[in-house]
């Protein structure tokens, strides 16, 4: 307590006395998540996605473990099952998308620029500009061989720069777009920001979550960074190729995993090698099938109605 | 540094708050952060009056409670009216 309260009057008194027309303080509760703007919008997303049947991967990583390397690679094999397309989350250039472009893959870049990661509204933002560039091959969604012709659909480095340039005030309401262009889509792949940390704590209004971890980088990641590997659907282990000459532990990243995540799928495989893609394939089809709600263990704390507490 | 924008989202929501309840004066914010919340506290104590900047919150203390969990709730706002 302030020495100038502290005497024998009563602290209101003194309160009073020397601001006479002191203004009232009152505490408003609001008991909502912080998240929770991010949440609505994710909520949106999700219903989208669950209107048109679409299954929807987040797939996460630090940079340069494999996400872009993988996705080209797998990608066009799953793509006659499965019409699908996809959106790359990086900081600046199109060089992602330009990648899985040219390997068939229609696919949009999202530029972030100074944003460690996307959030659901960058994803809603996306869905309209495929539609509007019509990435996937136009309405119908069943020519999606072709998207390299189509010079517009990879867009350019500055693709993004409307959603960088100042933050939506509102959530973008994905129903009053037709979204054509995505109609006959059944999978949706959003490659985030690489990043271990950031992107995890935003729902895209995804189906499943993939986290990615190259040998590379070691077997304590999981533990080191646990909010990605906590959350994941299905955690892969890229290059695995590269185990003969690394001192990594198999079964200690698997103890680490473990610890942060008891039953997600674990697949090792390498793009160049060729080991573990069938299997990784499959685990992806199981998730399609499961079918299951995934709306994360996040303590996440639905919008009350305000109340007040007038003193 | 996911926290700027997270702070950007709680100025934002706070303002609506602050005007649909025409309070002259935010005097303090409440946040929980929980340690497994995926938000750094001080990185988010750091980016707030950044957020807050030129806005009616830019005097607004920041108080920052310990969670235990995955909290990551903006608790309560103290404000003054007329």
């Amino acid at each position: 307590m302030d020495k100038k309260f502290s005497g024998n009057k009563p602290l209101l008194f003194q309160l009073s006395a020397m601001a006479p027309h002191a203004p009232v303080q009152r505490v408003i509760s609001v008991e909502e998540s912080i998240f929770q703007k991010n949440q609505d919008q994710a909520k949106k997303n999700r219903e989208f996605f669950d209107r048109r049947g679409m299954k929807v991967f987040n797939v996460m990583s630090s940079p340069g473990s494999g996400k872009t390397a993988l996705l080209a690679k797998i990608l066009p094999r799953l793509m006659g099952r499965h019409p699908l397309c996809a959106v790359i989350g990086d900081q600046e250039t199109s060089l992602d998308a330009d990648r899985l472009q040219k390997a068939g893959v229609p696919s949009l870049q999202i530029n972030t620029h100074s944003a460690c990661h996307l959030d659901a509204d960058r994803v809603a933002r996306a869905l309209a500009k495929i539609d509007a560039r019509g990435v996937c091959g136009g309405a119908g969604g069943t020519d999606l061989g072709g998207g390299g012709a189509d010079g517009a659909a990879s867009g350019g480095g500055g693709a993004d720069g409307a959603a960088s340039g100042g933050r939506a005030r509102e959530t973008t309401d994905l129903g009053s777009a037709a979204h054509a262009d995505l109609q006959g889509i059944e999978w949706l792949f959003i490659e985030n920001v690489g990043n271990l940390v950031c992107p995890a704590v935003f729902d895209l209004g995804e189906s499943f979550k993939i986290a990615l971890l190259s040998v590379t980088e070691g077997e304590e990641k999981p533990l080191k960074y646990p909010v990605l590997f906590q959350d994941a659907d299905l955690i892969v282990i890229s290059k695995s190729d590269l185990l003969p000459y690394l001192d990594f532990d198999r079964q200690l990243l698997l103890k680490n995993v473990r610890v942060q995540n008891k039953k997600a799928p674990l697949v090792f495989c390498s793009v160049k090698s060729g080991e573990g893609l069938d299997e990784l394939m499959g685990q992806l089809e199981d998730l399609n099938s499961a079918n299951i709600s995934t709306t994360k263990n996040h303590a996440f704390l639905e919008r009350e109605t305000l109340t007040m507490e007038k003193p | 540094m996911h926290e700027l924008s997270l702070a950007l989202d709680l100025v934002e929501r706070a303002l609506i708050i602050a005007q649909r309840e025409k309070v002259q004066q935010v005097r303090g914010i409440n946040v929980l952060i929980g340690p497994d919340s995926g938000v750094d506290p001080e990185a988010f104590a750091f980016a707030f009056p950044e957020a807050a900047h030129d806005t009616l919150l830019a005097k607004t203390e920041l108080r920052i409670q310990r969670g235990t969990g995955r909290e990551f709730q903006f608790q309560s706002m103290v404000v003054e009216d007329v």
